[in-house]
């Protein structure tokens, strides 16, 4: 498998993976992550915004799971916040649009990886 | 090595179980979804490192679930692998016998650092928890100002354990244990491991207290 890097995307959230699975391996994972980050990331925005707080902090717990294995170290710590659902800044609308830009960042950098490999 | 992975998240148990097989080339890795499968397992087979969520779909409580692992299968090395870095999980997961605990959010480096550790059959405590603990859980431990490797250290001496043990244990050199222990006693205001020990165990000090 040959990886031609798009200088304009940031592949740092696979750099660890990258460290310590093969091209292929990286390459299968991430066809994998993506819908399904799509689907979190779809979920959780509604959960917020219709402010159901419990299943927004489920959504984010098993948002996590997929995002702990990149490294996505901000998004991860927003998620965090949701999960415990302790604090009130996760019920503004800037934290929503934040966490849905970081989540379509991540996705739009993984899937730029997945074009270019 | 025959190990066991349990999680009922797909896409993370196919991730984590790369990078375990990256580590620990040779080892063979059998996967479940849930308490009740990694239970019927562990009475099939023989692992000799078992890796469990903590909150993946079970008949009772995680805590129950777990000791009633451990118990089933006395001589597996258990780790826990979590996304929760809530302090009494970790405290109650080690209690119960776990040796090791790793966060799902550590770092590949990390993550691959522990499972080094677990396979040489060591313990696994990562520094974050103990950096990480919420203030209310740390108040009665806030006046000592021990540090997580003191407290870690604090722990291995409580099982038993000697200064070249626990060098071996923590990779590091037992002068530098002897160091920790100095500075733990002094902080404890204690004769000896003893005393440091009952000191510790009352102020409920311990990592698995």
């Amino acid at each position: 498998m040959t990886f031609s890097q798009d200088p304009e995307s940031d592949y740092s959230a696979i750099e660890s993976l990258s460290s310590v699975l093969t091209p292929q391996q990286v390459f299968n994972f991430l066809e994998k992550s993506v819908p399904e980050l799509k689907k979190g990331q779809g979920s959780l925005e509604q959960s917020l915004a219709n402010r159901r707080w419990e299943a927004a902090a489920k959504q984010a717990h098993r948002l996590k799971s997929t995002i702990s294995l990149l490294t996505a170290e901000s998004l991860v710590e927003s998620l965090d916040l949701i999960e415990s659902g302790t604090d009130p800044m996760i019920q503004s609308s800037d934290f929503r649009e934040s966490i849905v830009a970081q989540c379509q960042q991540l996705i739009d950098n993984l899937e730029s990886y997945l074009t270019s490999s | 090595m025959k190990l066991l992975l349990a999680d009922d998240h797909t896409l993370f148990r196919e991730g984590f179980s790369m990078i375990i097989s990256s580590t620990a080339t040779e080892s063979k890795i059998s996967l479940a979804a849930s308490w009740g499968e990694a239970q019927a397992m562990v009475k099939k087979q023989d692992f000799d490192i078992a890796f469990l969520d903590l909150f993946m779909p079970g008949a009772k409580p995680w805590d129950e679930e777990l000791s009633a692992f451990i118990s089933s299968a006395p001589r597996v090395a258990v780790c826990i692998v979590s996304s929760s870095n809530n302090q009494s999980h970790v405290r109650q997961a080690f209690k119960l016998g776990a040796k090791g605990y790793i966060r799902k959010t550590s770092d590949v480096s990390e993550v691959r650092h522990a499972l080094s550790r677990l396979i040489s059959g060591d313990r696994y405590i990562p520094s974050s928890n103990w950096r990480g603990m919420p203030q209310a859980q740390t108040s009665s431990t806030a006046s000592f100002k021990l540090t997580w490797r003191q407290r870690e250290i604090l722990m291995l001496i409580t099982e038993g354990n000697s200064n070249k043990e626990i060098a071996t244990i923590l990779d590091i050199t037992e002068s530098t244990v002897k160091r920790h222990v100095y500075n733990l006693f002094k902080a404890l205001d204690a004769k000896n491991r003893m005393s440091a020990m009952k000191i510790a165990k009352s102020r409920g000090l311990l990592l698995n207290q």
